[in-house]
């Protein structure tokens, strides 16, 4: 039960950064000076402002939309990735399944930061025309994106194929192979239904993964370019002043720790809901 | 592991107790002696007098002087080489290892006397020979000097031996022992501080052979101290050279500790590691909090600009000089200045430093005039910007006070034009490469002075073909006014200077290819006690005269 | 060598047999492994803008100058030539030359960057304190009053590690990513198995509770939140410990581990805490344990003896590959206290361009990684007789 209330408390929370993510941004422009810098907490700056004078509530509730986002469409392309290529590996013919396990095996083995450091080298550097149509955020946030979306795939399809390999052994599917539905049938309307609770309760986590990674490569001072605020950004700008304006730290810092903290919760909660047989292993 | 063998079980109970209490006891003194304020906080008294510590921001970039192009690391060169002419602190030009140096009527021929008993760290004795060696084998294409090209090219004979089809400089002779005659190919009349750079620094002919100077035992220069020891990401060691010609160094030794990290070497400097640091701006705050390390801020000016550059080959927007022209009148320096560097820089209005002779005190750049600048803007066709393509801004990705910059460029241009701007942090291979290929339509980045003249700022930077100009800038009238400025002698100084102070005001205020923001002053900490530090607007001249004494 | 397999395996068939295939398997694969991560750097190297020539000429270099530079280090030469040449070096284990000074030979550099003396040393250290701690633990058995034993444990520990430290920390240089993994799994093996034994035992009591929230806590709080953080309260608000790292300080190295080590720990602290609380649970609701206790085995015993012997396959498990993370994750608290670890050589490669040394780090990060799964792997089922007849 307590789980249950942890679970609640992670989507109050995340519903709260999401409402904060849209409104939040509104008030000020927060790529945009707007008073002198490094104020105290204020009614007019609730957290003050940092060291070009923008307002640190603003960037804080930007750097959650950045966050999310990034999280979100991350985790939306691992999981569609992640869907065909582990379906194909644990439905399809043993070689291909046996192929994907070696590659995700060597993708362990590779350093994700390094990795991801590498990807941004190049796509960071890569400008494409059609890139200029796009919001100018989103274009400035697509780098980081690639990468993580590269680095993050490979776990996604090794879980859903493993999922696929034992479900497919269940009495049900193979009643309904007996009875002779096609592979396509199985796959969309036995398998898939049954792989989307296990999978978006490993999503959850893995958003938070995302949302470290991206913190660490922001704070790296090769995420999310200025003037977009991003936590892991605020946080390494911060350090320059932290002698003197230990609070511009701090923020980024606690909102970081309490989405990933959040996105930890649900995933949990989530889990123990599709997972019957996880939940009673670790909460009898 | 004395205590783990015991006798009896109550001795043994006895005995853990104390064991415990003594434990604990260690503990909470260690952490009393940590608790005792400050002890990773405080400048130790008992330090070695005669040594200095300092620190180096990145690491060596390279051994050997005919390679080495950045600041930090010719700083350290500078003091194990030595060229012919040196900067002194008055920024004049003089003779360090030439004892005079005369140039022919045509301005053509230079002949230098080289001082007597000047000795390598070897022991040997410098001659002419030494001389000549060291300039043929920095333009010999097997070291793989960078610099040479831009610093060589008019000595006679320059273009064979770099193609590799001779094996010295034909134009340098060694007339003897003591004398040595160069040839150049045109009548420059700045040529003669091409000498302090580098790339002619004299090394000893018996140890660097024709290939990159790759170990710290190959480093054998005139200079007045040895490089004994480089430790990537640690610290370089120089040691005093007792023979050195200018008389024997006060400090026996100089350890440059490796700290990229800015709060790395403020936290040096506070906990009594290092006596000499460059701090960041952003420091600047905490710094002025307390007594003891505001006492000890150094201000320094040096000779370099940091601008926003166009590139014109593959934009054709930005060719239009009202484009470039409102985006400086759009760009609010002064709020640059105060918002983002504490009123710490000069604002720059034209190219020339302050520092370097020929600087226009009087001189006035494009104003900051918002609605100006969106007039022009839509005379040059974009009203509100509508029409304009998006524009990447690029700069170094880890340098903040760039960032700084970048940002604020891009709020200006986006509130007062209504340009896209983005903002491109970029990694400094990557950044030079696209430099190089003129694929950089706009761009925040620094030039400071190889030698202290303006042409070292305007034709060498801007005239159309110079090798520094990949931003495909050509205007017939400042090319004209370089070339005129180029060939006088020194000596017509306020004709050469009025020459360039036009040049500058076409590339400034007509065409408007560059945006001079401020001029670089860097902050640093030394402690009281490093006495006798040199320096030039170049950086700190060699420690022949700096002494660190603290028992006083 | 593969007579001696085969003695091996004639000698005692059952129970080798499985192991030694394991090891063949697992090696046969990790040649693919190996060839596809390097490739991977490789081209990566190849897409990057701007190589270590450029890096190299500098600013003023004309283009001619860096075609020089490149052909000089061989980079005009065509991808999979420069590879093949690579993996032929590779196999002779030569990984050439640093581009960039001090021109250092990369096997040195990457040896050095992990400590690899050091962690020669260490070893030797840790078996050493392994024996200790088992002569005492066996003593104090012999005591019966097994709330001591508990206690007291839990000191000597403590005692041995903090004796063994000072002792270590006063000769060797310590920023090295293989030693500073090495303390953090020491820190947080000692904290993740306390934790999670405490919280297994007094389930849904306050040490469970306390347990529970520091493991949530310490997945979900990253290096770069920690890092500054705690250097913020400890090195510059009460200044007790020092915020950066400084090679062999005057006040004895021990200080300046500290918030590394303790920062490192975290993160396997916690994923320790939490597998280990899981899988007590685990053996604590199987039958044998209710027999035992109803035999009337004292209830220390049953938790020492029973209950935690059977979960340490779980335990080791998640030591080992939070040990293996740690030899390859400290990127970030390298970067920032500036530890000239393999992390941080890493890191500044990567922005230089100096690819013979970015290669060798790969290889190296990548080669850990296959051993220390293999190694757990192998461990396993000395632990747990039931693992040992399908260990392959």
């Amino acid at each position: 039960m307590k789980r249950d209330w942890l679970f609640t408390i992670g989507i109050g929370f995340l519903i709260a950064l999401v409402v904060m993510a849209i409104i939040g941004p509104m008030r000020y422009d927060v790529t945009k000076e707007v008073g002198a810098k490094f104020l105290p907490p204020s009614g007019a700056h609730w957290l003050g402002t940092d060291h070009l004078g923008r307002d640190v509530f603003a960037r804080l509730c930007f750097g959650a939309r950045m966050s999310l986002a990034i999280g979100v469409s991350v985790q939306v392309f691992t999981i569609a990735f992640g869907l065909l290529i582990g379906t194909a590996a644990g439905y399809g013919p043993k070689w291909s399944g046996n192929l994907l396990m070696r590659f995700t095996d060597a993708m362990f083995a590779f350093p994700d930061i390094l990795l991801a450091i590498l990807i941004m080298g190049i796509l960071r550097s890569t400008h494409l025309t059609w890139m200029d149509s796009l919001p100018k955020v989103v274009s400035a946030s697509l780098p980081v994106f690639g990468a993580l979306a590269v680095v993050g795939w490979p776990s996604m399809a090794r879980l859903i194929r493993n999922q696929v390999l034992s479900l497919k052994e269940q009495d049900f599917i193979l009643a309904s192979r007996a009875l002779g539905a096609p592979h396509s049938h199985v796959v969309f309307k036995h398998i898939l239904p049954h792989l989307w609770g296990v999978v978006l309760a490993v999503a959850m986590v893995g958003m938070a993964l995302v949302i470290l990674a991206e913190g660490s490569l922001s704070f790296l001072g090769i995420g999310i370019p200025p003037p977009w605020p991003s936590w892991g950004s605020m946080i390494n700008d911060a350090r320059s002043y932290m002698a003197s304006y230990p609070w511009l730290l701090v923020w980024p810092c606690l909102a970081l720790s309490l989405c990933v903290l959040a996105l930890n919760f649900v995933g949990d909660g989530l889990r123990d809901r599709f997972d019957p047989r996880h939940a009673a292993r670790t909460d009898p | 592991m004395r205590h783990l063998t015991w006798g009896s079980q109550s001795k043994h109970h006895n005995r853990m107790l104390r064991n415990f209490s003594l434990f604990t006891l260690a503990l909470a003194l260690a952490f009393g002696a940590g608790c005792s304020r400050g002890k990773f906080n405080q400048s130790s008294a008992n330090k070695p007098d005669h040594v200095l510590v300092a620190t180096i921001p990145p690491n060596l970039t390279k051994l050997d002087p005919a390679q080495v192009e950045d600041g930090d690391t010719i700083e350290v060169l500078n003091q194990v080489f030595e060229g012919l002419v040196a900067y002194d602190e008055n920024n004049e030009l003089v003779n360090n290892l030439a004892e005079s140096w005369t140039v022919s009527p045509d301005g053509l021929t230079y002949t230098f006397k080289i001082k007597k008993g000047v000795k390598f760290h070897s022991g040997r004795e410098m001659t002419a020979e030494d001389v000549k060696y060291s300039w043929d084998r920095a333009a010999n294409p097997a070291v793989l000097s960078g610099t040479v090209e831009g610093y060589m090219a008019d000595i006679v004979g320059f273009k064979e031996c770099w193609a590799g089809k001779a094996n010295g400089l034909s134009g340098v002779t060694v007339i003897d022992p003591y004398t040595i005659q160069v040839k150049i190919i045109a009548p420059k009349g700045y040529w003669p501080m091409y000498l302090q750079y580098p790339c002619y620094f004299v090394v000893d002919k018996n140890v660097a052979g024709m290939a990159p100077i790759t170990s710290v035992s190959q480093m054998v220069g005139t200079g007045p101290f040895k490089m004994t020891s480089f430790t990537e990401n640690q610290e370089v060691v120089l040691t005093r050279f007792d023979d050195y010609h200018g008389g024997k160094p006060k400090l026996e030794s100089i350890h440059r500790l490796i700290a990229k990290d800015p709060q790395t070497r403020r936290s040096l400097y506070e906990s009594g590691r290092a006596d000499w640091v460059a701090l960041e701006r952003q420091d600047k705050a905490y710094v002025d909090s307390k007594p003891e390390l505001a006492k000890a801020l150094t201000t320094v000016d040096r000779a370099a600009i940091w601008y926003l550059g166009f590139g014109l080959t593959q934009n054709a927007q930005l060719r239009d000089p009202r484009v470039r022209r409102a985006f400086a009148m759009a760009i609010n320096k002064d709020r640059i200045i105060q918002q983002g560097f504490d009123n710490i820089n000069l604002k720059a209005e034209g190219i020339i430093p302050p520092s370097v002779p020929g600087y226009d005190p009087n001189f006035k750049g494009i104003p900051f005039d918002p609605a100006g600048a969106k007039q022009l803007f839509a005379q040059a066709g974009y009203p509100n910007g509508k029409g304009f393509n998006p524009l990447k801004l690029y700069f170094r990705g880890d340098r903040a006070d760039a960032k700084i910059v970048a940002e604020m460029v891009a709020q200006d241009l986006d509130q007062n034009l209504g340009v896209r701007v983005d903002l491109a942090p970029t990694e400094w291979k990557a950044l030079l490469e696209m430099r190089r290929k003129g694929e950089l339509p706009f761009f925040h980045i620094r030039w400071s002075a190889d030698y202290l003249d303006p042409q070292n700022f305007l034709s060498f930077m801007l005239r159309t073909g110079a090798k520094e100009n990949s931003l495909g800038y050509s205007n017939p009238k400042f090319d004209a006014l370089c070339d005129k400025a180029d060939v006088l002698p020194l000596t017509q100084k306020e004709e050469r200077f009025r020459l360039y102070r036009e040049a500058q005001k076409i590339a400034v205020v007509d065409d408007a290819i560059w945006i001079p923001i401020y001029f670089q002053r860097d902050l640093e900490l030394v402690r009281p006690g490093v006495e006798g530090i040199r320096r030039s607007a170049m950086g700190p001249l060699p420690h022949t005269s700096t002494d660190v004494v603290f028992s006083r | 060598m593969s007579s001696a397999v085969d003695t091996l395996i004639a000698r005692e068939p059952s129970a080798l047999k499985p192991i030694v295939r394991l090891i063949f398997v697992r090696l046969l694969w990790s040649v693919p492994t190996l060839v596809f991560i390097t490739f991977l750097t490789f081209l990566i190297g190849e897409l990057a803008p701007g190589d270590a020539a450029t890096a190299l000429a500098g600013e003023k270099a004309s283009p001619e100058a860096v075609a020089r530079l490149r052909h000089s280090l061989g980079l005009d030469q065509p991808l999979l030539v420069r590879y093949g040449r690579f993996v032929v070096n590779a196999c002779h284990l030569d990984f050439g030359q640093s581009w960039f000074p001090p021109y250092r030979p990369v096997g040195e550099i990457v040896s050095e960057g992990m400590g690899f003396s050091q962690m020669g040393l260490l070893a030797l250290a840790a078996v050493f304190c392994c024996a200790a701690v088992w002569v005492f633990v066996r003593f104090l058995n012999a005591l019966k009053d097994f709330r001591a034993v508990f206690w007291f444990g839990a000191l000597a520990v403590v005692v041995v590690f903090a004796w063994q430290i000072a002792q270590i920390a006063i000769s060797m240089p310590q920023g090295r990513t293989g030693p500073l993994a090495i303390y953090a799994i020491l820190l947080a093996s000692a904290m993740g198995v306390f934790f999670g034994f405490i919280a297994g035992i007094w389930h849904g009591k306050w040490p469970d509770r306390f347990a529970t929230t520091f493991s949530t806590l310490g997945v979900c709080i990253p290096t770069f939140v920690l890092a500054p953080v705690l250097v913020l309260i400890f090195a510059l608000k009460l200044q007790v410990l020092p915020d950066t790292w400084v090679e062999n300080p005057k006040e004895g190295v021990f200080w300046y581990l500290v918030l590394p080590v303790l920062i490192l720990a975290m993160r396997p602290a916690a994923v320790i805490t939490r597998l280990t609380r899981a899988s007590m649970m685990d053996v604590l609701s199987q039958d044998f344990i209710r027999t035992a206790s109803a035999k009337g085995v004292p209830f220390w015993k049953v938790m020492t003896k029973h209950a935690f012997r059977n979960s340490l396959v779980t335990v080791v498990t998640a030591i080992g590959t939070s040990f293996g993370f740690l030899l390859t994750g400290s990127f970030i608290l390298e970067t920032f206290f500036r530890i000239p670890g393999l992390g941080l050589k890493s890191i500044d490669a990567i922005y230089q361009g100096d690819f013979p040394v970015i290669q060798a780090t790969v290889l190296l990060f990548a080669v850990l990684f296959i051993l220390v799964n293999l190694l757990v792997d192998l461990i396993l089922p000395l632990l747990d007789p039931r693992i040992r007849g399908s260990a392959a």
